[in-house]
C-alpha cells in the first residue's frame, strides 16, 4: 500500500509547522523545571526535612504542646467566623456586580480588588488607629472594658479585610459569563426570588464558590501580616498558628517551628490538589458532554 | 389571550430602542416580529414578557393592564434566544422546573407532573431524552426542549426570541414547519422575533415589520410583500431595483421612458421606484418606449434564472437585476451581450427624501445586499432634472 | 447608586446594600481613619519623617526589591506559562498546581522554610556564601523571597491569553515566511505584552506590601534590609503612632496608584482579548 509510504516520507517539519526546534523546546522544558524545582518544589519538601529534623517524636510532641493546641484552636475560630462572612458577602458583591448595570460599578470592583495590593501591614494598621489606645474608639472601649485589640475580635477584623475578595473574585467573571437567561427563564416559569437563586443559581456556581471559599480559608488560616498587628503576640490567647510559627523560630526552637509549619503546608497542598480535582471535575463534566452529544 | 401594545417606548442611555410604539394582536394569532438587528423587536418582545420595563406607554393582555406586573404573573411562556435551559438538570427536571415551583397549594403531585412532562416531551417528540443533560442535545433538540419547558406552565401567550437563530439551514426549515403546526393544534396566541424575511413569511399569519424603534407596517405576509407602505418595507422584504424619476398623471416618467403609475402616486417630481426583479419584464422585440438593455451576466439560481442587465442612459451604464422564471428563460434564449427591451411592472413609488433615509440600513436588509452597486453615489440615475 | 436600567431580576437592592455597608465597615471606614489621622499631621512633620534615613532607605529597599523581582518574574512567568500551555510534560497537572503554592502556602512559613534554605548553614546558603555570594539577611534575600511570592501572578495572568492565541495567526504569519523567533516576536510578544505587564503590576504591588515571607530572610537592618512594612511595625511597636501613620498613608498612596495602573492595563488586556 502506498500511504504508509507518503506518511513515512513526509518530512516531520512540515507536519509541524508550528513547533520550535528540537533543542530550544528541551532547553526551555528544563529552564522551567528547574524553576519549578528551585522555588517550589525544594520549599515544600524543606519544611518536611526540617521538622522531622529532631525525629518523629519531637514532631509530634510539638503539635500537641498545650500552645500549639492553642494555636490551632484560635486558628480555626478565626476563620469559622471570618470564612463564612466573606462567603456571603462574595455572593452578595458578585450578585450585584454580574446581574446588574449601575452607576459606581467600577468603582465597586476596585475596591474589592483593594486587599490585593494594600500591604497587610496596613490593614492591621488601621484597625490599631480606631481600636487602639490612641485610636478613635480606643478610650470608650477601655471605659466599657471591651477588647477588640489583642483580642479575637481585632484578628477576625484583620482576617476578614485580607481575605473578602476571594469568593467575589472566582465568582464574578464566571457569573458574568454565564449571564441572566437561566435566571430569567426560571422567573418566567413562575419561580420565586429564592427558588431561582437555590435551584437556578447556586448550582450554576457551586463549584467556583467552593472553590473560592477553600481559597479564602486557607488564606484565612495562614493570614501573617495583618494579624500580626493585631495580635499583641500573646501565647495561648492570641496566637494564630502562623504566628506561633513565628514565636518558635525566634526562639531558635528550628524544629518546632518548622513542625506547626508542616500542618500549614498540608493546609496549602489540601487547598492545592481541592482546586485541581474541582477544575478536573469540571473539565470532565464538559468531556463526557461532549462526547455524547457527538454520537 | 389578546395582547395590546400602547405607546411603549424605550431607552437604553442614549439608544432609543422603541418610540412610542402601538401594537393589537388578537387572540390567537401566530404573529412575527420583523426587522434588522437593533430595531428594537427583542426589546419589545421582553416588554411584553415583563422581562424588562418600558420607559412609557402600557401593556394589556386580555384587556387588563399588565404592565407593572412582574413576569411571573403575566402567565406567558417565554423561549429564549439561547435556549436558557438550566445545564444543571436534565431533560426531565427543566420540563417540570414551572411545575414545581408553584406554590405547594397548586402545585401537582409528581405523578401528575411527571406525566405532563411526558406528554409535553411526547408533544415535542423528545421524550425519549428526558434524562439527558441540555449539554448533549443538539441545537434543535434543545430548541423543542425550551418549547415544551415554557408550555409546561400552560401559558396564555407564547413568546419566542429569535427561535430558530441559532440553527442549521436545515433544522430551521424542519422546525418552522413544526412550530406552525404546533400553533395549529394549539391556538395559543405567539409572538416570535426574526430577522429573516422568509421565516416571517413561511411561519407567521401575521408579520409586524419594524425599523430602528417603530413599527413600518403591520399586515399578512401576502400584504407586507405585494404592498409595501414604506421604502423600507420594499428593501427588507426580498430585492429591489431602485429607479428615479417624476410622476405625472398617472405616468411613471424615468427621463423620457414611461412607466404606468399607481392612481395614488398623485403628481410629484423626485420620486424613488422600487421595482421587484421579478417584475421586470423582458421581450426581444422593440416596442414603443421600452428602452434597450444589454445583458451583462446571466446566474443560474435554481428555479429562476438571474440576469444582470446594463440601462445604457445618459452616458451612464447603470447595472438592474431581472429574476426570470425557467420558462420563460427558455422562451427568451438570450446569451451574454444581447439587447432585450424592459418593462417595469407594479413600481412601488415613493417620495424621493423616504428612500434615500433607506439607503442608511442597506446593509442590513438580507438579500437586497447582494445588490446594490449604486448605492453609495445614488442610485440608478435614469432621471432628467427638468 | 441606582440601576441603570431596571432589571426584574430579584435582589439588586439588599445585595448592594449589603455589600456596600460590609464594604464601608471594613474597609472604607479603617481607610479613612488613616487619612484623616494622617491629615492631622502638618507637611513639616510629614517631610521629616518621610526624609528621615532610615525611612528613605526602607522605600528604596522595598522599591527596588519589588521591581527587580517583578522583573525577574516576567520572565520565569513567561517560561512557565508558555511551557505548560505549549509543550507536553508528565505530571503536567501536578506542576500547574503547584505553580498556586505561594498563594496558598501562608507567608510565615515561606519566610522561614527560604530562610532555611538560603541560610549561611541552609541548603543552598552553605554553597552559596563561600563563592561571595550571600542571599539570607541581604536585599539579596528580599528578591528571591518577593520572586517566590509573586511567581504565580504572573503565569497566571499569561497562562490563559497564551491559551486563547488562535493559532491560525501564527499559521498565517509563517505561511507569509516568518520565521519561528520572528512569529514570537511579531504575533505572540505583542499579544500577550498586556498580560505580561499586568503580570508585572500585581507581582509589583503585592511584593511592596509584602511581610510575613520577607521578614525571616532579610536580617532587617535598618537603612540596608529593612522594607517599608516592617518599619510600620516597628513604629507600631515602639507606639510612634505619628510615625507609622504617615509612612501607612505614604504606602496606601502608593498601593492606590498602582492599583489604579493595573485596572488600566487589565482593560487593555481585555480589549486586546476581544479584538482577536
Amino acid at each position: 500500500m502506498s500511504t504508509p509510504m507518503l506518511t513515512a516520507a513526509r518530512p516531520a517539519a512540515t507536519a509541524r509547522p508550528q513547533q520550535e526546534a528540537d533543542w530550544v523546546r528541551y532547553a526551555l522544558t528544563g529552564a522551567a523545571l528547574f524553576v519549578i524545582a528551585l522555588f517550589l518544589i525544594l520549599p515544600l519538601l524543606t519544611v518536611l526535612v526540617e521538622g522531622l529534623r529532631k525525629g518523629w517524636d519531637a514532631y509530634f510532641s510539638a503539635l500537641v504542646e498545650p500552645n500549639t493546641l492553642s494555636a490551632i484552636k484560635l486558628t480555626l475560630i478565626v476563620a469559622a467566623i471570618a470564612v463564612p462572612l466573606n462567603t456571603v458577602f462574595g455572593v452578595a458583591a458578585a450578585w450585584t456586580i454580574a446581574r446588574f448595570e449601575f452607576t459606581g460599578k467600577n468603582i465597586l470592583l476596585t475596591l474589592i480588588d483593594l486587599p490585593f495590593s494594600v500591604s497587610p501591614v496596613i490593614a492591621g494598621l488601621v484597625y490599631v488607629l480606631i481600636f487602639g489606645a490612641q485610636g478613635w474608639f480606643g478610650p470608650w472601649l477601655m471605659e466599657h472594658d471591651v477588647k477588640i485589640l489583642f483580642a479575637v475580635p481585632g484578628l477576625v477584623l484583620a482576617t476578614v479585610f485580607v481575605t473578602f475578595p476571594f469568593v467575589a473574585r472566582e465568582l464574578i467573571p464566571l457569573m458574568q459569563e454565564q449571564g441572566r437567561d437561566e435566571e430569567e427563564a426560571a422567573l418566567s416559569l413562575g419561580a420565586s426570588g429564592w427558588q431561582m437563586f437555590f435551584k437556578v443559581t447556586l448550582p450554576n456556581i457551586k463549584w467556583a464558590l467552593l472553590y473560592g471559599v477553600t481559597l479564602c480559608n486557607a488564606r484565612a488560616m495562614g493570614e501573617f501580616g495583618a494579624v500580626s498587628v493585631v495580635s499583641g503576640h500573646i501565647r495561648g490567647l492570641t496566637n494564630t498558628l502562623p504566628l506561633h510559627v513565628e514565636i518558635l523560630y525566634n526562639e531558635y526552637n528550628f524544629a518546632a517551628s518548622f513542625a506547626v509549619a508542616s500542618l500549614l503546608a498540608l493546609l496549602a497542598v489540601t487547598t492545592l490538589i481541592f482546586k485541581s480535582v474541582l477544575e478536573w471535575k469540571q473539565q470532565q463534566d464538559r468531556r463526557v458532554a461532549i462526547e455524547e452529544s457527538v454520537q | 389571550m389578546s395582547i395590546q401594545v400602547e405607546n411603549i417606548s424605550k431607552k437604553f442611555g442614549d439608544f432609543t430602542a422603541l418610540n412610542n410604539v402601538s401594537l393589537e394582536i388578537p387572540e390567537g394569532e401566530l404573529v412575527a416580529l420583523l426587522g434588522p438587528s437593533g430595531c428594537g423587536k427583542t426589546s419589545l418582545l421582553r416588554i411584553i414578557a415583563g422581562l424588562e420595563q418600558a420607559d412609557a406607554g402600557r401593556i394589556l393582555l386580555n384587556g387588563e393592564d399588565q404592565t407593572s406586573s412582574h413576569v411571573r404573573e403575566r402567565e406567558i411562556g417565554f423561549v429564549f434566544q439561547h435556549y436558557a435551559l438550566f445545564r444543571h438538570m436534565t431533560v426531565f427536571d427543566n420540563v417540570a422546573f414551572g411545575l414545581r415551583v408553584k406554590k405547594r397549594a397548586e402545585r401537582p403531585t409528581e405523578k401528575v407532573i411527571k406525566e405532563k412532562v411526558f406528554d409535553l416531551l411526547k408533544l415535542v417528540q423528545l421524550d425519549w431524552l428526558a434524562d439527558r443533560f441540555p449539554d448533549q442535545l443538539s441545537g434543535g433538540q434543545r430548541q423543542r426542549i425550551a418549547l415544551a419547558r415554557a408550555l409546561a406552565v400552560e401559558p396564555k401567550v407564547l413568546l419566542l426570541d429569535e427561535p430558530f437563530g441559532a440553527l442549521d439551514a436545515n433544522v430551521r426549515k424542519e422546525l418552522r414547519r413544526w412550530l406552525r403546526r404546533l400553533h395549529d393544534e394549539l391556538h395559543i396566541t405567539s409572538i416570535f422575533v426574526t430577522h429573516d424575511q422568509e421565516e416571517a413569511m413561511e411561519v407567521s399569519s401575521r408579520i409586524v415589520v419594524m425599523n430602528k424603534g417603530v413599527i413600518e407596517q403591520i399586515g399578512t405576509p401576502e400584504q407586507v410583500y405585494e404592498h409595501p407602505q414604506t421604502p423600507f418595507v420594499s428593501r427588507f422584504l426580498g430585492d429591489v431595483n431602485i429607479f428615479h424619476g417624476r410622476v405625472d398623471q398617472g405616468w411613471l416618467d424615468l427621463d423620457g421612458w414611461r412607466v404606468p403609475a399607481p392612481a395614488e402616486a398623485g403628481q410629484r417630481e423626485q420620486v424613488a421606484a422600487y421595482v421587484r426583479p421579478h417584475d421586470v419584464e423582458l421581450t426581444l422585440e422593440a416596442e414603443p418606449h421600452l428602452p434597450p438593455a444589454t445583458v451583462r451576466h446571466i446566474h443560474h439560481a435554481g428555479s429562476v434564472y438571474k440576469l444582470e442587465l446594463d440601462v445604457p442612459a445618459r452616458g451612464t451604464d447603470e447595472t438592474i437585476e431581472v429574476e426570470v422564471s425557467r420558462r420563460e428563460f427558455q422562451a427568451l434564449n438570450v446569451s451574454t451581450g444581447d439587447t432585450v427591451y424592459i418593462r417595469l411592472v407594479n413600481p412601488r413609488i415613493y417620495p424621493r427624501e423616504d428612500a434615500a433615509a433607506v439607503t442608511v440600513v442597506s446593509e442590513i436588509g438580507t438579500k437586497s445586499a447582494q445588490f446594490n452597486p449604486q448605492i453609495a453615489n445614488g442610485e440608478i440615475h435614469l432621471a432628467q432634472k427638468t | 447608586m441606582a440601576q441603570t436600567n431596571r432589571s426584574l431580576i430579584p435582589g439588586f437592592r439588599p445585595a448592594l446594600t449589603f455589600t456596600i455597608v460590609y464594604l464601608s465597615l471594613l474597609v472604607l471606614i479603617p481607610l479613612s481613619a488613616l487619612l484623616l489621622k494622617s491629615l492631622g499631621y502638618g507637611p513639616s512633620q510629614w517631610f521629616t519623617l518621610l526624609t528621615s534615613p532610615r525611612v528613605l532607605a526602607a522605600f528604596r529597599v522595598s522599591l527596588s526589591t519589588s521591581l527587580l523581582a517583578a522583573a525577574i518574574n516576567v520572565v520565569f512567568g513567561l517560561l512557565l506559562a508558555w511551557v505548560l500551555v505549549r509543550y507536553p510534560l508528565p505530571f503536567k497537572r501536578v506542576f500547574d498546581a503547584l505553580i498556586d503554592l505561594p498563594f496558598a502556602l501562608p507567608t510565615a512559613v515561606a519566610g522561614i522554610v527560604l530562610t532555611a534554605i538560603y541560610a549561611r548553614n541552609g541548603w543552598l546558603g552553605q554553597y552559596l556564601e563561600p563563592l561571595g555570594f550571600p542571599v539570607a539577611f541581604t536585599p539579596t534575600g528580599i528578591t528571591v523571597a518577593l520572586i517566590f511570592i509573586g511567581m504565580p501572578f504572573v503565569v497566571r495572568t499569561v497562562q490563559p491569553v497564551l491559551q486563547d492565541l488562535d493559532p491560525a495567526e501564527e499559521e498565517a504569519a509563517s505561511s507569509l515566511g516568518a520565521s519561528r523567533l520572528q512569529v514570537f516576536t511579531k504575533i505572540i510578544f505583542p499579544n500577550i505584552l498586556p498580560a505580561l505587564l499586568t503580570g508585572f503590576a500585581l507581582a509589583f504591588a503585592r511584593g511592596i506590601g509584602e511581610y510575613g515571607s520577607v521578614i525571616f530572610i532579610a536580617g532587617n537592618r535598618p537603612l540596608v534590609s529593612e522594607v517599608v512594612p516592617l518599619l510600620i511595625m516597628t513604629k507600631l511597636e515602639q507606639y510612634d503612632y505619628v510615625g507609622a501613620t504617615v509612612i501607612g498613608m505614604a504606602m496606601l498612596i502608593l498601593s492606590f496608584a498602582l492599583l489604579l495602573i493595573i485596572n488600566v492595563l487589565q482593560a487593555w488586556t481585555r480589549r486586546r482579548a476581544g479584538a482577536l
